[in-house]
């Protein structure tokens, strides 16, 4: 459903991504780990279109689509959701108001009718559930004043909301204390279904023994280095990433 | 006959004296240029280059909608009276007999104010009993037609507010006409009386020059919401004198332009009693080639000790060709206040934008709702309810108009 070949990125001239290959299929969920600085937001920042962010090289075909012939708001209504790792707040916009027109305009390019305030309502509280997510939030404007677990599990909860095909979780676990974790990563599992894919980058093994990888990558400097499955994550919790450096390099 | 005849009009009335007087302050500083401080960053050529008619005889034809609710106005159509429902405790007063004339706005204000004097035949004291609380607001709506000649109207009003009692005005100014509307307006709060006063101006090709001048007594208050929704001059300046003690002012605003409107709010406040308060909060947006300005200017009279002062214009340009010039001044005489000012200009956040984008909102959609979202905070100094209501509906249709 996702094929990334050879893809370079830059931003501000300086060049960050540096051949990257990755292939995704239909509702595989595949971790990437690697260190601070490697690279990892920025895949999900090319992915998903952020315009500060230069491809210099390289394909990314979604679903049969040039991905990156497309604007930020087309990937998205495609289907490509992205978690972010420091949510934005939006002071005057009410978290409601923002997701109904999210919703509605990616409802309209799936071909179906706009929801009204009411059904959207209904919807909203069932989905609430799913991430265990204060209803009075909704009601609050986008993230503002929201505690670091309140806008990561807003994130998810609007992943449930949208329904994307592939799904890009950016750090969704930190700033997560034990119990808010679970109920996010229960949130995500109850999403996981068999047309939906997940990237999910995380620095700790933690999320992922409950979000547990088919495919598991290491990104340095911009490449995928190192390939495997979940088990390659429980190695690095266990060994960390000079391990990795001497295996590449040797 | 010249451009300028409109500034030679003196009607021979009870104010005569009044009136030459006036008229000879205006020759002898002639309308303002750019090194007048007060009118630094707005020219009044393009009013000076119109040719523009004194004010007819008789009103023109306007189509004005949206007052179906209003169980009470004022309607002024080119500077004439032409329809009148007042609430129980107000009355109206004609300004020939007023005494108090001139008193927050001489001449020496403005050449805008001097001409105003000299020559304005429209106009009205509009006097809040003592006591009264007047709870459905009162609508002042004052219009230019779109006649064959473009009018100078020079329209004048007063509002008393007595002591202990409170008014609710709502000033509406509808687009469609063509001119100039110079308007002078003095407002006096009683000691703990209470105006609040929402003026729209909604901008079109006709000049919009208003002078507000107030004074408040002890523990009164004056509540000024001002938008100024484009224009091609819109320039509303604002005079305050808290001279009672606790008095209070709260003056907040909008000004949002496009195209290449000109918006300038001027503001004065004096601070020359204890304890007093005062608190503006203006937001300007700018697409475009549109200019806002923003001058604040707050002083504080050696008696005014515990005073507060404090002061935000933030601003958004969302063109390259936008300008928006704020100045926030405070002027001390003396330590024993307490006063911030905030003055920014900023574009929409770039974040924000990208986190709507990425849920599937468009850039033009996404940059509306941010746009909306800034705009509307302001209102929220407005009681909810109708008042609220009427400016928000106000601001959004200015967002839908291209
Ligand atoms: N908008 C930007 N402007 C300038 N430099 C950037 C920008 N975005 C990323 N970078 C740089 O690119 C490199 C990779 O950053 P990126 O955020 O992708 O790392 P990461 O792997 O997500 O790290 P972390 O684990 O700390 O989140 C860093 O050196 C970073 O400073
Ligand atoms: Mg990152």
């Amino acid at each position: 459903m996702l094929s990334i070949k050879g893809l370079h990125a830059s931003v501000d001239g300086k060049e960050i991504l540096r051949g990257i290959d990755l292939e995704i299929g239909a509702g595989e969920v595949h971790a990437v780990m690697g260190p601070n600085g490697s690279g990892k937001s920025t895949l999900s920042n090319v992915l998903t279109g952020h315009p500060a962010y230069k491809v210099t090289a390289g394909s990314v075909t979604f679903q049969g689509k040039d991905l990156l012939a497309l604007s930020p708001e087309e990937r998205a209504r495609e289907g490509v959701f992205l978690s972010f790792q420091y949510p934005v707040e939006i002071p005057g916009v009410s978290t409601a108001y923002f997701l109904k027109e999210a919703l509605n305009a990616v409802r309209v390019h799936r071909g179906l009718p706009r929801m009204d305030a009411f059904d959207f309502l209904k919807l909203a509280r069932e989905r609430l559930k799913v991430v265990g997510m204060k209803e009075e939030l909704l009601h609050r404007n986008l993230n503002q004043g929201f505690s670091g677990g309140e806008k990561k599990r807003n994130e998810i909860f609007q992943m449930a909301m949208l329904e994307p095909t592939l799904g890009l979780l950016d750090e969704t676990d930190s700033g997560l204390d034990i119990d808010a974790l679970k109920a996010v990563a229960d949130g995500v599992n109850a999403l996981r279904t068999e047309g939906r894919s997940l990237i999910v980058i995380t620095h700790y093994q933690r999320l992922l023994d409950y979000i547990v990888p088919d495919f598991t990558h290491v990104l340095m400097k911009g490449q995928v280095v190192m390939s495997g499955g979940k088990e390659l994550a429980l190695e690095l919790e266990d060994r960390g990433y000079a391990w990795v450096e001497e295996q590449v390099n040797a | 006959m010249s451009g300028l005849a409109w500034t030679r009009v003196v009607p021979q009335d009870a104010l005569s004296a009044a009136r030459a007087q006036a008229l000879a302050t205006f020759d002898a500083v002639g309308f303002p240029t750019r090194k007048d401080e007060d009118w630094k960053y707005t020219s009044v050529k393009p009013i000076l280059d119109a040719e523009l008619a004194p004010q007819g005889d008789a009103p023109g034809e306007v189509f004005f909608s949206g007052l179906a609710d209003t169980p009470y106005r004022l309607i002024f159509v080119d500077g004439h009276l032409v329809d009148e429902a007042l609430p129980e405790g107000v009355r109206l007063v004609p300004l020939g007999e007023e005494p108090r004339l001139g008193a927050l706005a001489p001449a020496e204000a403005s050449a805008f104010v001097a001409l105003n004097t000299a020559s304005f035949v429209g106009g009205v004291g509009i006097v809040v009993r003592r006591n009264a609380t007047v709870t459905e607001p009162l609508v002042v709506v004052s219009a230019l037609s779109d006649g064959e000649t473009a009018q100078s109207v020079p329209l004048r009003l007063m509002v008393v507010v007595e002591d202990g009692a409170e008014l609710t005005l709502v000033e509406q100014h509808p687009a469609g006409g063509a001119g100039l509307l110079n308007l002078v307006t003095e407002v006096f709060v009683g000691e703990n009386a209470q105006l609040r006063h929402l003026k729209v101006v909604e901008g079109d090709e006709a000049f919009h020059v208003a002078h507000i001048a107030a004074s408040v007594a002890r523990v009164g208050r004056y509540l000024l919401h001002s938008l100024a929704l484009s224009g091609a001059l819109t320039r509303t300046s604002i005079r305050v004198e808290l001279v009672g003690e606790g008095a209070e002012a709260d003056l907040s605003g909008l000004f949002l332009g496009r195209d290449d409107d000109r918006l300038d709010h001027t503001l004065h406040i004096t601070h020359d009693a204890p304890r007093t308060r005062s608190n503006q909060r203006f937001k300007g947006i700018l697409d475009g080639q549109a200019q806002g300005v923003f001058t604040g200017m707050v002083q504080m009279k050696p008696g005014a000790t515990g005073a507060d002062a404090q002061q935000k214009n933030p601003n958004l340009l969302l063109s390259q060709g936008a300008v928006v010039h704020t100045r926030p001044q405070l002027l001390i005489d003396h330590d024993d206040i307490s006063a911030s000012h905030g003055a920014t200009v900023g574009q929409l956040d770039e974040a924000a934008l990208f986190y709507a984008r990425q849920r599937g909102i468009d850039a033009d959609a996404a940059q509306r709702m941010l746009t909306r979202a800034f705009a509307l905070d302001v209102l929220e100094t407005l009681p909810e309810g109708s008042l609220r209501d009427l400016a928000t509906a106000q601001v959004e249709s200015w967002m839908e108009t291209p």
